[in-house]
């Protein structure tokens, strides 16, 4: 009869590892994620929603333009749709470590798996980020159709955009997701308020330059301005109104690729952190109810 | 090979922040478990039987102290200890509702590293060896209690894990379900020895059937430690037994069966006679310095014209031990409810 004995060796996460249980979480956060059982709220909350709020700002803008800001408009089309996207990655990263905690009650099993939360977290979130992008495709589309937005793309320019954006949005909601997790579940509507706040200062519906002076640091300072406005010139062909749109596309990409490889390991760092606090405070099983 | 211990604690404390004030819910608690033994920490709700068991399974640090699973610190090599370990925790509702059962367990197949196929079949032999083979295809969310137990029971052994903990994995359960579980773990036991066992329960039945040691534990610390029979013995250091015989021994009676080597007391047991009115029958309780005193006095009895029509051993139960212990009963603090 076989003895079970201790391995002499036993390793840690491996990258394997932790690419296995990625793909494996990106299927089960689909199965979440599709698992609507009607699909017209389905269709509601992740098309008409993004849609409907898109042209309330677009309504309100020829209100007070009066028709009259062509170009402002195509700023503020390309802005709202591309923030569908900061909406879905931080709503899904913080969805998917309180629904494991405190609905699904699997947060404790997957942590005593040899995988990283890490990894699990990115997969089952990765959902919510493919819905978001249909999100900003429909909202493009009705600019173009509708709106008269005249798209140029320059796929050199877009691609690495949407990269280097797509990972300083992740990270920052993975940042807020280990923080979410010291939370009780109302933790929930937070990514929404930091996503809200985050739409003003990143120049998604107003120019840098009308925010009030002690604004531009910060606005300067994060990832996604940066983001926002390489999106926008491999969309448009053109930057946004005003300082920052007076910049060459290789130096905005360079101020993308800069704060996003500072914000990465500072997220990476907070998260891990984060996780060692609810490990000291006991928050990983912790089921907090409403 | 290693020659490591499977668990091994010291000085282990856990203080919780509270208001009005802290509460310590281990208070230096120090464990060895050696490989391959099965070990059961009983005590009532609130012992700090479930603490224990999420520090070793890296799901809460300590406030203070040591702990090792298989050699490997539980504070600084979590992802080593998640490699060799294992949990299920039972009472809960536990699951991803939408997915199917098989789909579930081959979900964490994957997260403990299984290649896909080898995966498949694991989880494939699991749905059998628990007997979820009807429920395969169902959804997680439509399954009883038991049967969600029984799947979580499955998901614990998927990474054939060196160290187990099951922490109260019957509760909740009904008689059947729970005595399933039990014959599960026993076989998991003698599939191949060298798997070793971390069992909270507060169920004494569930503790005896399925644990080479156990330890009481009350208010976070660690009351007694042993066999189930070395704990009995804390109690009662001699062996009792209740004799009937058909009538008195001639020739000094129950005086002389008393003076017998190896015989500390041998008196008429409490409820006398055993056979009603007008029958000779009468019942001895004998205490003996160990049991192998025994056969002197069957065939002192024999010698003196008596036969023997019953013999029982009389020995106390780990509640008993634990009441010793502490002052009070399991159900003194929280409702004891006998094993399902």
């Amino acid at each position: 009869m076989a003895v079970i004995e201790r391995p002499a060796t036993v390793e840690g996460l491996t990258i394997p590892d932790a690419w296995r249980s990625f793909r494996t979480a990106v299927g089960l956060g689909w199965a979440i994620e599709s698992n609507w059982s009607d699909p017209f709220l389905f269709a509601v909350y992740t098309i008409a929603k993004p849609l409907a709020a898109a042209m309330i700002l677009v309504v309100m803008f020829n209100v007070i333009t009066q028709g009259q800001g062509g170009e402002f408009l195509q700023f503020l089309i390309v802005g709202s749709a591309l923030w569908n996207v900061v909406f879905g990655v931080m709503g899904g990263l913080v969805q998917s470590i309180l629904e494991d905690r405190e609905r699904y009650r699997m947060m404790k099993y997957l942590v005593v798996t040899p995988t990283s939360l890490f990894p699990i977290l990115l997969g089952r979130s990765l959902a919510r980020v493919a819905v978001s992008f249909v999100a900003v495709i429909l909202t493009l589309a009705v600019g173009v159709v509708l709106l008269g937005v005249e798209l140029r793309p320059n796929i050199l320019l877009l691609v690495p955009a949407t990269i280097l954006g797509l990972t300083a949005v992740m990270a920052l909601g993975v940042f807020i997701a280990g923080w979410c997790l010291q939370l009780r579940q109302e933790a929930w509507s937070y990514p929404e308020a930091i996503a809200g706040a985050l739409y003003l200062v990143s120049g998604a519906i107003f120019p840098i330059d009308v925010l009030p002076t002690f604004l531009h640091p910060i606005a300067y300072a994060i990832p996604t301005t940066w983001w926002l406005e390489a999106s926008r010139r491999g969309l448009l062909g053109h930057g946004s109104p005003g300082t920052i749109g007076t910049l060459p596309d290789l130096v905005v990409l360079a101020l993308l690729v800069v704060t996003t490889a500072v914000v990465v390991p500072l997220a990476l760092a907070g998260f891990a952190w984060f996780m060692r606090r609810a490990r000291e405070a006991g928050l990983l099983d912790m089921t907090t109810g409403s | 090979m290693s020659e490591e211990l499977a668990i091994h604690a010291r000085g282990v404390t856990r203080v919780y922040k509270a208001k009005p004030s802290p509460v310590t819910a281990l208070g230096g608690v120090d464990l060895d478990v050696e490989p391959g033994e099965y070990f059961g920490l009983l005590g009532p709700n609130g012992a700090g039987k479930t603490t224990l068991i999420k520090i070793l399974t890296t799901l809460l640090l300590p406030t203070s102290g040591t702990a090792r699973i298989a050699g490997f610190d539980v504070v600084n090599e979590t992802a080593k200890i998640r490699r060799v370990i294992n949990m299920v925790a039972g009472g809960e509702q536990s699951g991803y509702g939408l997915l199917t059962l098989r789909e579930q367990l081959w979900m964490f197949s994957q997260f403990y590293g299984l290649p896909a196929r080898e995966g498949w079949r694991r989880v494939d032999e699991l749905i059998e060896i628990t007997g979820l083979q009807e429920q395969r295809d169902q959804k997680v969310r439509t399954l009883s209690t038991g049967q969600r137990q029984k799947l979580n029971f499955a998901r614990g052994l998927l990474n054939d894990p060196w160290v187990l903990f099951l922490d109260e994995p019957t509760l909740g359960l009904d008689v059947a379900a729970a005595r399933d579980l039990r014959e599960h773990t026993l076989a998991w036991k003698a599939a191949a020895p060298g798997r070793t066992l971390l069992l909270t329960t507060h169920y004494m039945v569930e503790a005896e059937q399925l644990c080479d040691r156990i330890a009481i534990v009350d208010r976070g610390k660690i009351l007694a430690l042993g066999t189930p029979e070395e704990l009995r013995r804390r109690v009662q250091a001699e062996s009792i037994f209740r004799i009937e015989l058909d009538r008195l021994p001639a020739n000094g009676g129950i005086a002389a069966i008393g003076a017998l080597p190896g015989v500390l007391s041998a008196v008429p047991a409490d409820d006398g006679v055993a056979d009603g009115a007008g029958s000779d029958r009468v019942a001895l309780k004998v205490a003996l310095a160990d049991d192998s005193a025994l056969t002197s006095v069957v065939t002192a009895v024999a010698e003196r014209g008596s036969s023997l029509v019953g013999l029982a051993k009389s020995e106390p139960s780990l509640e008993d031990v634990f009441v010793e212990l502490v002052g009070r009963g399991f159900g003194d603090e929280d409702e004891a409810d006998p094993a399902p």
